[in-house]
């Protein structure tokens, strides 16, 4: 064997062991974060009752059109009804409701925005919510290519911020619904 | 000597200032949108994104607030311009603006006539109103897009992140303006 060549392969080999070594275990780990409620988000009574619009529902409205979030090109993606698809189904925008996948992957890339800081607003019930990058950028306090979306004290804000409080489904959906409303 | 420094300084600099005009997401929209056939008239690219080339970036005059395309179903199924049809777009200020569609289908609002439009918006083609909100782009054609391969419906383009080409859907109550310029 040559010993240049060897020399080599063994200075690979070495650095490879290192390389492992360095990530070990933490390279498979997972990190579990908290977001709020997720029934008040989806509108999908916890104990089995019908379905109600909820922040999922409001959201798909003001903050998923194809334009904004419900592009391909943008973070926080938001699929719905009148948005984008589930590029898993067959549906098409404006065809068939939005489906309970559709609002789960919705809960999953808000609540993904910040994991660290939604999870700390889960536990403080919603004392931290309004330093949240989501909740910012509604109110247009930071830049938003999309502009105010919501005004503090409106229907819109309410509903958002009572999601992200910890509120139970039945307080935070009318104010969903009331915004809802004037789209 | 010194006329040879600043042609050189110049030289360099131009790269550099034709590089900070470079943005990939929207040259790419136009780079895939093909080259131009024939001269470019108000009703050249039926149904294209009209503002990515008619804004700041694009750079085509006259520059537009709102613009976009509208289809008729022809008797076998096939999409028409639907020439004449009165487009009304409203504003989240009560701002509203009409514009008329020519022989293309195509209609825009110009920027210059729209200064201060306010997203999001509304609009209606003939009788028929959108079901959702337009959120920050004046290009009809970025969501309502052609049909191409990802199309669930080939013919008027719906999919998972379309709901297809605008059709007017005219009735008989349909108000007629006069386009076809």
């Amino acid at each position: 064997m040559n010993p240049r060549f060897a020399i080599v392969a063994v200075l690979l080999a070495a650095i490879a062991s290192l390389a492992s070594g360095c990530l070990g275990a933490d390279a498979t780990a997972t990190q579990t974060f908290k977001c709020p409620s997720r029934a008040s988000f989806t509108g999908e009574s916890p104990d089995g009752g019908a379905d109600v619009l909820a922040v999922s529902a409001f959201m798909e409205r003001r903050c998923g059109t194809l334009d904004c979030h419900g592009s391909t090109l943008r973070p926080m993606r938001l699929l719905g009804k009148f948005g984008l698809r589930d590029p898993a189904s067959k549906n098409i925008t404006g065809g068939a409701p939005t489906t309970h996948e559709e609002i789960d992957q919705n809960y999953s890339a808000v609540c993904n925005v910040e994991p660290e800081q939604m999870d700390k607003a889960a536990a403080d019930f919603g004392q931290s919510a309004e330093k949240l990058l989501i909740l910012q950028k509604a109110r247009g306090v930071e830049g938003h290519k999309g502009g105010t979306i919501v005004a503090q004290g409106t229907p819109g804000d309410d509903c958002l911020l009572g999601w992200l409080r910890g509120d139970k489904l039945a307080d935070v959906a009318p104010h969903c619904q009331a915004a809802l409303g004037g789209l | 000597m010194r006329a040879t420094a600043l042609a050189i300084a110049l030289a360099a600099a131009l790269p550099l200032s034709v590089g900070c005009r470079y943005d990939p997401v929207p040259q790419k929209i136009i780079d895939d949108l093909g080259p131009e056939v024939g001269t470019p008239s108000a009703t050249h690219r039926p149904g294209e994104p009209c503002l990515v080339c008619h804004d700041n970036y694009g750079g085509a005059t006259p520059a537009f607030a709102v613009a976009g395309t509208v289809f008729d179903r022809a008797m076998d199924g096939s999409l028409v311009p639907s020439v004449g049809i009165n487009v009304i777009v409203s504003d989240s200020a009560s701002g509203l603006r009409k514009a008329c569609t020519n022989a293309a289908g195509n209609f825009f609002v110009k920027r210059d006539d729209w200064v201060d439009i306010t997203f999001p918006l509304n609009a209606q083609a003939d009788n028929r109103g959108m079901s959702s909100l337009i959120g920050r782009d004046g290009s009809c054609g970025s969501c309502h897009k052609l049909p191409d391969r990802t199309s669930e419906d080939p013919i008027t383009g719906a999919g998972h992140g379309s709901p297809g080409v605008i059709i007017a859907g005219r009735t008989a109550a349909s108000s007629a303006c006069p386009g076809g310029m």
